[in-house]
């Protein structure tokens, strides 16, 4: 009887010292798995982060060697007047642009979260602007806005409005770079509706049964339970808000016209590259970029540990 | 004032009818519950009463307002779910305070009624956890102390221990007849557990297909089932319900050419009318060859201890269940007799109605 304890016990549990060469193995076959994602991610994101740091310390004008001179790039930062201008701007447009997007694009995917025959219809209408190049957006855009031809105009006209000339006063330029950022609102709309679907019926009924206003339950059992996706929409929606290119470049160019007012950050890096081929001081701009949405980010994510509810977590 | 009255109530899904009209009166006070099979529309009506689902025709009323058009907080009511329903994201003490705090209550008045709440179910400890660090237990004790705090005119309860052990739902149920004594409120309870059903009513409204089939008190629908549905629905198991033919009103001939004496009155009937018979488990007994009414072979045995369930095949579409001693020992392929005590039988008409006793 001891000695069948005694292979059971030995047989339930293998020694330490096969356990640790068994959790070797796996931890290996686990590295053997993540490789290639981890040679891609090495190849194409952090040696390419590290060069733009070193080269951001350089006088680099592609042709030729790049030469290092320290800060100075950083220093010229602070006498560039479109740096500060484009920082400005950029600063508007992502304070504006992304809590706008936000409640718009919750505001829609709680309207699609009523079952309606046409529910499918109307999740897809949504999201095709997604899909449409930024580029063909923003023409389509110019177009819609023209003073005169534009339909816009038109219709505000034809109600007693005296539109402006949307694209060329400095007053409303970045407004309908706002708007035109807004549109494709689709993928954010889908996020908010996976969370949406993702309450319990039940929950949801019993905020009904224990007050009779929409915007309680809105406010105190549907937005908490959505907060890791209105955290990853506010994330990503700030990455993308300062990444802003494809848009201002089509309506204001390289100079950010009218008068600047549509002038972006990616837009005076961009300029700094492939118009004057200063490419250590592009780097520059980029890693100041770099390190603006990082502190962005890691803040967001720091406060997130008090406004966002994890359904896993029993704290 | 928490009564209930139900007035022609339909609902429909698309073209489908699932509450083919309802009329039903439940008193201030009174423990009903509903049961049925899955489909019957049970658990539609008790949303339909609460609000959740929209009523197509008919009328509401709960404590004499008609409440048909009315917000669900604005019946006057509470509900325990299933699956508890609490608000993940929410300690216990914000769960029962929520809905106080919404209806505009003061600080003071919240905690005092949360905490007196929290003590009567004994969940003190549980205020400061959220539902994820709670056993299930202990979250349905907590959506019943949310449904309390609000002291609504009527409690609604949606199965509500179907999710838990069987332990832990004996204990829930005795303590939810507790709190029916002790706050004296309406409740509806719904069910698929016929135990739950039997020990927890006042009076059992028995649904099938969207229709009220009975509305009686536990011991009327047991032992005076309105018709074959119910008979063959309460009780478990279920009651034998046997073919036979009424000659004269007096005498029964069984599907197998056995004949008995029926002693009760019977309405007219033409002569050899097929008839069925409704003989509960526990009134078959085992007997000796000489007083057999039936002979079968044994198909299941079940052995519960103190009780053994036997299925006996009689003849061809025709088996009997008997409730036994635990000390029977018989076994699968046996050849059993039984005899009935046809004192506590039922009998149904040919359109499946109880036509005796009366």
């Amino acid at each position: 009887m001891a000695a069948g304890t005694q292979i059971a016990v030995s047989g339930a549990s293998p020694s330490p010292r096969r356990r640790r060469r068994a959790g070797r193995g796996e931890a290996r076959a686990g590295v053997l798995f993540a490789l290639p994602w981890m040679i891609g991610l090495a190849t194409f994101t952090i040696i390419p982060l590290i060069l733009t740091f070193y080269i951001a310390q350089t006088k680099f004008q592609i042709v030729g060697p790049p030469k290092y001179i320290g800060l100075e790039n950083y220093e010229a930062m602070w006498t560039d007047a479109a740096f500060w201008r484009s920082a400005q701007n950029t600063l508007f447009f992502a304070a504006v642009s992304v809590p706008l997007k936000l409640a718009l694009a919750l505001g829609l995917a709680l309207l699609l979260n009523r079952a309606t025959a046409l529910s499918g219809l109307y999740r897809t209408v949504f999201y095709l602007p997604f899909l449409m190049p930024a580029v063909a957006g923003s023409v389509v855009f110019m177009l819609l806005l023209t003073p005169g031809a534009g339909p816009v105009n038109i219709i505000l006209e034809a109600f007693g409005f005296n539109p402006p000339d949307w694209l060329r006063d400095p007053d409303s330029a970045l407004w309908a770079i706002i708007m035109l950022s807004i549109w494709p609102l689709g993928v954010e709309t889908l996020v908010f509706l996976g969370g949406l679907q993702n309450i319990p019926r039940d929950v949801s009924e019993a905020a009904e049964l224990d007050s009779p206003e929409p915007w309680h339950k809105l406010w105190w059992i549907t937005l908490p339970l959505i907060t890791p996706m209105i955290l990853f929409n506010l994330v990503i929606g700030i990455i993308y808000s300062f990444q802003i290119f494809a848009q201002a470049i089509v309506i204001g160019g390289t100079t950010g016209t009218p008068a600047e007012a549509t002038l972006m950050y990616m837009v005076v890096i961009y300029r700094a590259a492939f118009r004057y081929f200063n490419v250590g001081y592009a780097a520059a701009l980029a890693t100041v970029l770099f390190f603006v949405v990082l502190l962005l980010a890691l803040l967001i994510f720091r406060t997130a540990r008090s406004w966002v509810y994890y359904e896993g977590e029993s704290r | 004032m928490g009564a209930v009255t139900l007035t022609g109530v339909r609902k429909l899904f698309g073209t489908m009818e699932v509450i083919k009209g309802i009329d039903l009166a439940i008193a201030d006070r009174e423990l009903v519950v509903f049961v049925g099979p899955s489909g019957c529309g049970k658990s539609t009506l008790l949303r339909m009463i609460a609000g959740l689902e929209d009523v197509d025709y008919g009328a509401i009323e709960i404590a004499g307002r008609d409440v048909t058009e009315l917000a669900p907080a604005l019946r006057g009511v509470a509900m325990v779910f299933q699956n508890y329903a609490l608000y993940p994201h929410m300690t216990a003490y914000d769960n029962m305070a929520y809905g106080l705090r919404r209806a505009g209550l003061a600080g003071a008045e919240v905690d005092k009624r949360v905490r007196a709440t929290a003590a009567m179910l004994q969940i003190t400890e549980l205020l400061p956890r959220r539902p994820k660090a709670m056993s299930g237990g202990q979250r349905q004790r907590v959506a019943i102390g949310r449904a309390i705090v609000r002291n609504p005119e009527v409690f609604m309860f949606d199965e509500p221990l179907s999710n838990l052990d069987a332990a832990l739902r004996v204990e829930m149920r005795s303590q939810i007849a507790r709190l029916h004594r002790e706050l004296q409120a309406t409740m509806i309870f719904v069910t698929h557990d016929q135990v739950e059903a039997m020990t927890l009513a006042d009076r059992i409204v028995v649904l099938n297909g969207g229709r009220i089939e009975q509305v009686g008190t536990p011991r009327e629908v047991y032992h005076r089932p309105a018709n074959i549905f119910v008979a063959g629905f309460i009780g478990s198991p279920a009651m034998n319900l046997l073919p036979a033919n009424l000659h004269r009103g007096a005498a029964l001939e069984l599907g197998w050419g056995t004949r008995v004496t029926w002693t009760a009155a019977v309405p007219a009937l033409p002569d050899n009318a097929p008839v069925t018979l409704g003989v509960r488990p526990e009134r078959v007994s085992l007997c000796d060859a000489a007083r057999a009414q039936a002979s079968g072979e044994v198909t299941l045995a079940e052995h519960l201890g103190d009780e053994t369930i036997l299925h006996l095949k009689v003849s061809d579409g025709v088996s009997l269940t008997v409730k036994a001693g635990g000390d029977v020992a018989a076994l699968v392929g046996d050849r059993l007799h039984v005899a009935f005590d046809l004192a506590g039988a039922c009998l149904f008409g040919p359109d499946g109605r109880r036509i005796a006793p009366d």
